[in-house]
């Protein structure tokens, strides 16, 4: 699994890579209401606006970590929000991206990187 | 460590620590947004059940002089003269442009009046009504809490502890004196529920709120809580709904105007012009089935895409669990069953004007033991 700045994780599976965001974000992003997803089939380029996430507190975007074109998502999070509070890692992960490059997600941070990325921002 | 750090805690401070608050600054207070159970928990909680708020960083005022009443009685929309002992009113000091000072809460008592004013326009009250009144005394109680007990299980937590709260009808208070100290309770809330607000020494709130605690039913909640429950209940924050710029007209308060339109007080031609007239933009509640929340200061537009309003408080409803708001429009575009649009992050998200109160007040109006 592999980190980007804007706090979501990334996930290889063969060529496609799961995203999600990580328990840091969760924790401060509060209680989640709302997910907006992206169509399947959309095509976004790194840092590209992908979702959005609707917290009680405050409304959070959800920028492309890796590009590629969308897949899959994750629907139930239409009903079922609050899984990204419960589970971020397993049943509360976002879409899924086919790759342009695999390299791309190898670039993230790996787990270490991320947390000393975490705790000097706190 | 001290209780309380003036001008920076209530007398609760330690107690919200042990449970966990996550802590927001709040005109000059470190006060709770929330404890560990979440926004959306204490919410549900609070229609459901119980909820304890501490809402001591509210100024609580007295007034007490030679023709008090009177006096303050000009600088106001609302008849007070003919007020009971121990009953309260809500009314707004208005400015000479017919906008609003402050909302506040005012009670007669012993000759006194009792104001409960925002936290946020303390010392700007404070300073108005000092260069407004002749030799009246103005005292701004900082040796008291305010706690707010609220939900369908208050009247019966409160007999746990208490005798004669359960006489009280909305808006009617009592004072009670409890292990010799001196506690004003009084029927009332911003939630929309029926509840009780205290006014107690600070000295006696620690051991007087660990008592409430003691029961199941009853659970800490914090400002983002009440904050959710008031936006359902369609009631006015300062700051969002209420501002030197809007008047208690376009802010759907026009009850509150209970004086003669011969009587005078700051803005009256201004308000009495309006009641008559119809203002040119009006309040509205708006609830949209997208899953998106409108926010303060969002943009709506109408069908064409022309600027109509702005949302002045927004949030999602856990009891509709959809998104509602409460929003200033042009009068045109504020009836019953019309679309508006509004601009989320660049894109039109369709909503609809609703009528308020969103969840209907729980408010006990009528005296069970007399009717």
């Amino acid at each position: 699994m592999r980190f980007s700045k804007e706090h979501e994780w990334v996930k290889l599976e063969g060529s496609d890579a799961k995203v999600g965001i990580t328990n840091f974000a969760q924790l401060e992003l509060g209680e989640i209401v709302f997910v907006d997803l992206p169509n399947i089939g959309d095509n976004f380029k790194v840092g590209d606006e992908i979702a959005v996430i609707e917290s009680v507190k405050a409304a959070s975007e959800i920028y492309a970590p890796v590009s590629g074109e969308i897949i899959e998502v994750n629907s139930i999070l239409l009903d079922s929000p609050q899984l990204i509070n419960e589970q971020p890692y397993e049943a509360g992960w976002i879409f899924k991206l086919a790759l342009i490059s695999i390299d791309a997600v190898n670039d993230l941070m790996d787990e270490d990187s991320y947390q000393s990325y975490i705790n000097s921002k706190n | 460590m001290p209780l309380k750090n003036k001008n920076d805690a209530t007398a609760l401070f330690s107690l919200h620590q042990q449970y966990e608050a996550n802590f927001v600054e709040f005109s000059g207070f470190q006060m709770p947004l929330h404890y560990a159970p979440g926004i959306l928990n204490e919410h549900i909680h609070t229609r459901q059940k119980c909820s304890l708020f501490d809402v001591s960083h509210m100024g609580q005022i007295d007034l007490s002089g030679m023709d008090v009443v009177k006096q303050f009685e000009a600088l106001i929309p609302t008849d007070i003269n003919n007020l009971a002992e121990n009953r309260s009113v809500y009314s707004v000091l208005t400015n000479q442009y017919g906008g609003v000072i402050d909302d506040l809460i005012i009670t007669k008592r012993n000759n006194s009046l009792r104001l409960i004013v925002n936290a946020i326009n303390k010392s700007k009250v404070v300073d108005y009504l000092k260069k407004s009144m002749i030799d009246v005394s103005i005292n701004l109680l900082e040796e008291y809490s305010l706690i707010a007990l609220q939900g369908p299980m208050s009247e019966k937590i409160l007999s746990k502890i208490f005798k004669g709260h359960e006489k009280l009808v909305f808006m009617n208070g009592l004072p009670i004196s409890f292990n010799n100290q001196d506690f004003f309770i009084s029927r009332s809330g911003y939630t929309g529920e029926d509840g009780f607000e205290i006014s107690l020494p600070n000295h006696a709130v620690l051991n007087f709120v660990s008592q409430l605690l003691a029961f199941d039913d009853v659970k800490l909640a914090g400002l983002g809580a009440r904050d959710s429950l008031r936006i359902e209940a369609g009631l006015c924050l300062y700051g969002n709904e209420l501002s030197a710029t809007i008047t208690p007209v376009k802010a759907k308060l026009s009850w509150l105007i209970t004086r003669h339109s011969s009587n005078r007080f700051p803005g009256s031609e201004i308000i009495f012009n309006e009641l008559l007239n119809e203002p040119n933009v009006t309040k509205i509640g708006v609830t949209s089935d997208e899953k998106f929340i409108p926010r303060k200061d969002t943009v709506i537009n109408d069908v064409s895409g022309k600027k109509i309003g702005i949302v002045s408080s927004g949030c999602f409803s856990p009891i509709l669990q959809k998104s509602i708001a409460l929003a200033f429009v042009e009068y045109n575009h504020a009836h019953l069953g019309n679309e508006i649009y509004f601009d989320i992050r660049g894109k039109s998200r369709p909503g609809k004007v609703v009528s308020l109160p969103f969840i209907s007040h729980k408010y006990i109006k009528t005296n069970k033991k007399a009717s």
